[in-house]
């Protein structure tokens, strides 16, 4: 249905939004199709191996009344961002609930990807590197440290996030609006649109 | 295609404005019509004076609806197709109007812009346009794939039979009109026999699919090209969009109301919310107050989602309402921010003087020329894109809401906009990345007490708290997350009130093709989905919250946020009456022309929306008591009452007739039995009898009413039973006693002649007393 969809997770003030934000300024898209606030972002991330790949990012709600929405989102995603914060070790236990609670939900190939954000507030730092890479070690998630706030890892953590999802829809998906493209994706356009990856 | 396609980066109007302007500024002064041809449809066209004259149009003085183009040509206009033909120009063509947009000249005056499909005439001298391949090959099939590649996506029955009609020019035209027939019978005919069961949607599915399949296969074996049209997956969604909607216009709204159906308790339940929602205020549902502001054109939207017949159009409405909204909260924010920065040299003073559609929109158009303009460089600040406001009271036009998808104005907001700039790097210090782009309500320093402070009084803002509001939002000045989004979306809702929420989410779901790449579309359909959800789960919360509230604790400047209905709102406590002036939305203040269904595509505001003030009615409502303490007055809760009293009484009277007892037990244990599926019943007929919804999931309320009652009866039929069967048997032993310890006597004092004739006076006696049992 929809292709290369990716849900960020996470506690609310733990800055799912900054690292969209942050991202999204760094790559600078000309004509960013969507414009719902970071709600929604659609952003052309490079490739390691050159090129770039389109993914939608999904922003969910963080308060916790919300929290039961959650599934809704991340139904079809490909990928999940679990964010939480190293200052805070709530915000850690909940990052934990959310693997599990996605693990159980969302689809079985889903990649989650445990973003350790807020890592320049070295000095108020609670929940150390060891505890999230074991903690992403045991549940097979692929473990990132962030700071929206200094630029850390961010562009590094959406290139991880691309390779990793076009590797696995092996048939790149070739830009299909051929008028108003924006002059950043250039991936080869031979490959056919309705490509037969899974996803 | 008219995806992409706005006024700032048409190459048409581009060209005309910088090639000839004073052709473009005749034609506004004049109040003519100034067509656009859509950019994709000019492949090969020179843009020549005769070709701008040809496309800039003044109403024919002699024949109503038909128009004269600059260079003197007859063209006629069909105002309810929105169609133009052309009549002496060598090739006869329809064109349609794509967009409509209302602009300004200078003087004020209205005039028009149509978005076209394609142009009026291919070029006379021009290069080989696509007319010309076309009719040099002189296929129907070569002409049905040209169509298909200058076709956008069609949301409505007639659009769609609109659409084949212009697929079915050439020699297959018969049976591609067949192939159309048959897919209309055949859906008719699954309808007419179809019954939506939830939970087995699929069915339903992969019959549709079926049809639009077949379809598909039989059009493309009819013409090859268009097959290999198709093959790009935007042109394959047009196609499937066309075939998809026939179906779903054939089948009417059997379909819908098959959903409806089944889901008419739920829908019917969320009408009754959204009633009680209704006047609550924007800050019940949790909106930052930064963010409260009038929502018109999406309120607008949300009404129209009834009338749209199908749910691909449905899903393109939702998308519509997702935007419209991104854009009203856009446009609120850069007015607190504009008002709250001193601008010298731009005074807001000849804001007044620009038609309503003016300000309003004027600063969002203008706005993303600046940006534009200066792309790549950092992004002006706010006064700079004021000022860039007046320059060019051409551009302060209202664009229909179907071309914001791709509009670079909003993008600007966004994307290098002041706000995140602000955010990101003009963050003061102090607060650490907590308080810098973060969805949670306002936090942290002097901006949370002000927001407080004006929350807890909800009078009329006074021009402080305004300012201080305002410097809020500069200081969060962040996009909209989808924290924000949710309660946005709900409040919406709530002044929409559409009905027949759950089943319209429902219907989308299950029978609206997702175009691929087309996440905006997935995600406008998951925030409707999680809103309801939310409202429908929280709601009832919300309501009570409200109302059990007393009016005065919105003036206690402390109140107490447990129990609120959200834990960033400490507001939500405070319920008001209607809110003033008016309606809740208050026509004085935006007056929105709509035309909404298949032709709804245009859209035009012709009044500012102003910031939204909410008057301060404290309307205290009748104490209602909490929803689901059970009432002594009501019915329902008599006759449970009742039941066990009755039939305690039946059970007195009858408790020697073991017969009716039997029968009458019986009864109770399978009404006990039933207990679960009453339940369910009760939970969806509730309204038929009752005045609130007892029935809980659990089903806490029937077990403690109505079946322990039961069970108390059933157990007292026994327990009279088994005390029946004791006394029995104690008597019949000892009658049995009796009657032994007479025979040993007999046996003892007389011969066994004797015997039976004492037994025989004996026995009379034994069969009184088995009789009296």
């Amino acid at each position: 249905m929809i292709k290369h969809k990716i849900v960020l997770l996470g506690d609310a003030s733990v800055g799912k939004t900054s690292i969209i934000l942050r991202y999204s300024k760094n790559i600078f898209v000309p004509f960013q199709e969507s414009t719902i606030g970071a709600a929604f972002s659609q952003l052309n991330t490079p490739l390691s191996k050159g090129g770039t790949f389109r993914l939608d990012v999904w922003d969910t709600a963080g308060q916790e009344r919300y929290a039961s929405l959650a599934p809704m989102y991340y139904r079809d995603a490909q990928g999940a961002i679990i964010v939480y914060d190293v200052t805070s070790r709530d915000s850690f236990e909940r990052a934990r609930e959310w693997v599990r609670d996605v693990k159980a939900n969302a689809l079985p190939d889903l990649q989650i990807w445990l973003c350790a954000n807020k890592t320049d507030l070295t000095t108020q730092r609670r929940i150390t590197t060891d505890t999230g890479s074991l903690f992403a070690e045991e549940t097979s998630c692929k473990y990132a440290e962030t700071s929206a706030k200094s630029n850390v890892g961010i562009n590094e953590l959406f290139t991880s996030i691309a390779d990793a999802i076009s590797e696995r829809c092996t048939p790149p998906p070739a830009p299909s609006t051929t008028g108003a493209a924006p002059p950043t994706i250039n991936p080869d356009t031979r490959a056919p649109p309705r490509a037969t990856c899974q996803c | 295609m008219a995806d992409g396609e706005t006024l700032l980066n048409s190459v048409y109007y581009k060209s005309l404005k910088a090639k000839f302007p004073e052709l473009l500024s005749k034609a506004t002064d004049n109040q003519g019509i100034i067509c656009i041809p859509d950019s994709d449809s000019l492949a090969g066209i020179v843009l020549d004076q005769d070709f701008f004259e040809t496309h800039i149009l003044r109403p024919s003085p002699y024949i109503l609806g038909e128009f004269l183009t600059a260079n003197g040509h007859a063209i006629e206009y069909d105002e309810r197709e929105r169609l133009f033909r052309t009549k002496d120009f060598p090739e006869l063509r329809t064109v349609r109007v794509l967009h409509e947009e209302s602009c300004y000249n200078k003087r004020l005056k209205p005039y028009r812009m149509f978005l076209l499909q394609r142009p009026f005439r291919r070029q006379a001298s021009g290069t080989a346009g696509e007319g010309n391949t076309a009719s040099s090959r002189g296929t129907g099939s070569s002409s049905g794939s040209f169509a298909i590649t200058t076709m956008a996506p069609c949301f409505t029955p007639a659009e769609a039979s609109e659409a084949l009609e212009r697929l079915s020019t050439g020699p297959n035209r018969a049976t591609i009109v067949e192939c159309g027939d048959t897919l209309t019978t055949r859906a008719r005919k699954f309808a007419q026999s179809y019954m939506f069961v939830r939970g087995c949607e699929q069915h339903a599915q992969s019959v549709i699919q079926g049809m639009v399949d077949t379809g598909f296969q039989t059009l493309s074996v009819l013409c090859p090209e268009l097959a290999t049209c198709a093959s790009n997956s935007k042109h394959h969604f047009v196609l499937t969009s066309i075939l998809h909607n026939l179906v779903h216009g054939a089948m009417g709204q059997l379909l819908f109301d098959s959903v409806s159906k089944t889901m008419a308790a739920e829908d019917a339940a969320m009408g009754a919310l959204l009633d009680q929602l209704a006047p609550l205020r924007p800050q019940a549902f949790g909106i930052p107050d930064h963010l409260v502001c009038q929502l018109p054109l999406t309120v607008e939207l949300l009404k129209s989602l009834e009338g749209c017949l199908t749910p691909l159009h449905k899903l393109h409405v939702l998308q519509q309402v997702f935007l419209t909204l991104g854009r009203e909260i856009e446009l609120h924010l850069t007015r607190l921010n504009a008002a709250s920065s001193p601008a010298p040299s731009t005074p807001p003073s000849p804001m007044p003087s620009l038609p309503p559609t003016g300000p309003a929109t004027g600063v969002m158009a203008a706005t993303g020329a600046g940006q534009i303009a200066s792309r790549p460089a950092t992004p002006p600040s706010s006064r700079g894109q004021l000022a860039d406001t007046q320059s060019d009271p051409m551009l302060s036009l209202c664009r229909s809401p179907a071309s914001a998808r791709h509009d670079p104005i909003l993008s600007a907001f966004l994307k290098g906009g002041p706000m995140p700039s602000q955010t990101l790097q003009q963050q003061p210090p102090p607060s650490p990345l907590a308080t810098a782009p973060e969805q949670c309500p306002p936090g942290g320093g002097p901006t949370n007490s002000t927001i407080n402070s004006s929350l807890l009084t909800p009078l009329v803002r006074t021009a402080e708290q305004k300012r201080a509001l305002q410097a809020a939002a500069l200081a969060q000045a962040l996009p909209l997350t989808t924290d924000d989004l949710l309660p946005l979306y709900m409040w919406a809702l709530a002044q929409a009130q559409p009905p027949q929420l759950h089943s319209n989410a429902l219907w989308v779901r299950a029978f609206a093709p997702m175009p691929p790449e087309q996440g905006e579309l997935a995600f406008s359909l998951a925030t409707f989905e999680a809103s309801i959800e939310h409202l429908a789960r929280d709601g009832p919360r919300l309501v009570r919250a409200a109302l059990t509230t007393p009016p005065q604790m919105s003036l206690n400047p402390r109140p107490s946020a447990s129990g609120g209905p959200g834990a960033g709102s400490p507001s939500g406590l405070v319920v008001l009456g209607p809110l003033q002036p008016g309606p809740p939305l208050d026509p004085a203040s935006a007056r929105v022309g709509f035309r909404p269904g298949s032709e709804g595509r245009t859209m035009r505001l012709t009044a500012t929306t102003e910031c939204f003030d909410f008057a301060p009615v404290i309307a205290p409502r009748a104490a209602v008591p909490p929803a689901f303490a059970p009432r002594t007055s009501e019915p329902l809760i008599l006759i449970l009452l009742l039941i066990p009293v009755v039939n305690f009484t039946i059970f007195m009277l009858t408790r020697n007739r073991s017969t009716f007892q039997m029968i009458w037990s019986s009864v109770c244990a399978a009404l006990t039995l039933l207990i679960w599926p009453l339940n369910k019943l009760g939970r969806r007929y509730w309204r038929n009898f009752a005045s609130q919804n007892y029935f809980d999931e659990q089903g806490a309320f029937v077990a403690i009413f109505f079946g322990l009652p039961m069970l108390v009866i059933l157990l007292c039929i026994m327990v009279n039973w088994v005390w029946k069967m004791g006394s029995l048997f104690i008597k019949v032993s000892k009658l049995h006693v009796k009657k032994v310890a007479a025979k040993k006597a007999l046996e003892a004092t007389g011969g066994t002649a004797a015997g039976p004739s004492d037994l025989s006076t004996s026995s009379p006696s034994a069969g009184q007393k088995n009789k009296d049992l």
